[in-house]
């Protein structure tokens, strides 16, 4: 093929996204060549205009989690824990990467059977997993699940924070999600468990099938039924059982944010997972306002802005600060009376 | 400046050297969000974009140990992001070929729909029209347009006859006429540009 010079123009209006059929397909050819000293030329002065130390998007976020969350970290570094690495990475990604999968194919018969892996499911994400059972599920933000790298006898699972699963029916293996104040013993069913670490309450909804809630010491407390919410409350170290829609309890993962008339206190604590910032409220009375609402896709402001309309609040936003490290804190939302 | 910044790189990248996965993870906060801009402006996708920046940072790792502590670790990201870039932005190309000349064979009808401008959005209405097609009609589509299986093939695997095939191609094929007709947004505004411009150059 003989080499066209590279138009610039059109790779620009390529790169930003307003691009004509034409500017498209010559794009295309330039790209097909099989060595293009043009296009090298331009894309590398793109990438130089490009600044660098940019807050991460969710996606990249959630990528960094899993880079980080290996349990062979403060091993020393042999070749083998870069397998390792990367074994713990083809576990935990839904990517499917060629390398990896290789990796993990040829070392997995030598993986001990109580190697965990974790996801982290950052704030303001949601993180779809499935497990090596095949069990799926999704885990909210501010939320981490630990699962053995292989499954042995049990297949026992630790969460903080909240997820939702959908367990694979295996006859003899039970399926075990353990949180620091329960646990949830299954066969094959779907579920939502909320237990994170700055709650006072551990909740568990079911949706389909049967669940065996167990206590710390493992002894059987109560065999849920579809639609049922068995709450334990940490403080006082009560169960209530009642009557609930599961819709409502698991449509977090459709992406829907549901309030159920809970007071503002809990409501803040939700949005501030859901969108990765932090709340401040500076009136008592004000955290026992109910609210009642439903959001799909909305933006954060625009969710405050309708909880001002029904409650006596007002909200004003703190600039993020830049940290030392060039990241940023996080942000940071006033409520006041009105 | 320049060289200010290079070696607070090269002092990240001999840590790195060392299997430290801090300095990784600084490495990946100071370009991940610019590699994912620089590779979602070729390939248009998020999510390849996110592929692209995963591929990157993995071979990083896998090659810490032979880095280049000395030379511009921005140039030797840039390296590895082109060649993954070219590689995805053609594949993802072969694969959506079938689009483009559905859009040509669209747009070469008698009463022409034009599809110069805004190509992108005409390809993602396109995705979108195919999508919303009953589920059997988009079935056979696909197989003829995407797969490119004869008729005879189409008829034998779904066993229905050839004609039932070649009905639903036709229908699909107005339906889609039809769609970007009506459905276009802005449709009136785009055709009037288009038609002005196309004016002017007379």
């Amino acid at each position: 093929m003989s080499e066209k010079p590279i138009d610039k123009e059109r790779l620009g209006r390529f790169v930003r996204g307003s691009y004509s059929r034409t500017d498209y397909k010559h794009v295309k050819e330039q790209f097909q060549l099989e060595e293009d000293a043009d296009l090298h030329g331009e894309m590398q002065a793109h990438w130089e205009s490009l600044p660098a130390n940019q807050p991460l998007g969710a996606g990249l976020q959630v990528m960094l989690e899993r880079f980080k969350s290996t349990p062979l970290k403060k091993k020393e570094s042999t070749g083998r824990s870069i397998f390792k690495y990367y074994q713990r990475v083809a576990a935990v990604l839904f990517i499917p990467f060629l390398l990896a999968a290789a990796l993990w194919m040829l070392h997995a018969p030598k993986i001990a059977t109580d190697v965990m892996a974790t996801i982290h499911s950052p704030a303001g994400s949601r993180t779809e997993f499935v497990l090596p059972d095949g069990s799926t599920g999704w885990l909210n933000g501010g939320s981490k699940l630990s699962y053995p790298v292989v499954f042995s006898e049990n297949r026992d699972v630790v969460l903080e924070g909240e997820a939702y699963f959908e367990v694979v029916h295996q006859a003899n293996q039970t399926f075990r999600v353990k949180t620091k104040a329960l646990t949830v013993q299954v066969l094959g069913t779907s579920f939502n468990v909320a237990a994170y670490a700055d709650e006072t309450a551990v909740n568990v909804v079911l949706q389909q099938g049967k669940v065996q809630i167990l206590d710390r010491n493992d002894q059987l407390t109560y065999t849920m039924k579809p639609d049922e919410k068995f709450e334990l409350d940490l403080l006082g170290n009560k169960a209530t059982v009642s009557q609930v829609d599961a819709s409502v309890h698991t449509s977090w993962t459709k992406g829907l944010l549901r309030f159920d008339g809970e007071p503002l206190s809990e409501v803040v604590k939700k949005l501030a997972r859901w969108y990765n910032v932090d709340f401040e409220i500076r009136d008592e009375q004000l955290q026992a306002y109910n609210f009642r609402a439903t959001f799909k896709d909305e933006q954060l402001d625009e969710i405050l802005r309708m909880i001002s309309l029904t409650t006596p609040m007002k909200y004003r936003m703190e600039e993020r600060k830049l940290n030392k490290d060039g990241t940023y804190m996080k942000k940071k939302i006033i409520i006041e009376r009105r | 400046m320049k060289t200010f910044i290079r070696d607070i790189d090269s002092e990240l990248l001999l840590s790195l050297q060392k299997g430290d996965h801090s300095a990784f993870e600084k490495l990946f906060l100071k370009y991940g969000q610019k590699l994912f801009v620089f590779a979602v402006s070729y390939l248009k996708q998020e999510s390849e974009a996110e592929e692209i920046v995963q591929e990157v940072f993995m071979k990083v790792w896998k090659n810490r140990e032979r880095l280049k502590t000395d030379t511009s670790f921005q140039s030797y990201l840039f390296t590895i992001a082109y060649n993954s870039i070219k590689k995805s932005f053609n594949r993802k190309a072969q694969v959506d070929q079938f689009k483009e000349e559905l859009i040509d064979q669209l747009d070469s009808g008698r009463d022409p729909i034009d599809f110069e401008n805004n190509y992108q959005l005409v390809i993602q209405r396109l995705d979108q029209f195919i999508a919303e097609m009953p589920e059997r009609r988009k079935n056979v589509f696909v197989q003829r347009k995407k797969h490119g299986k004869s008729l005879v093939e189409i008829a034998n695997e779904l066993g229905i006859s050839v004609k039932t095939v070649e009905n639903q191609i036709t229908e699909a094929m107005k339906y889609l006429k039809r769609r970007f007709a009506e459905d276009f947004p802005g449709g009136l505004l785009f055709f009037s540009l288009f038609l002005r411009s196309r004016i002017h150059k007379l």
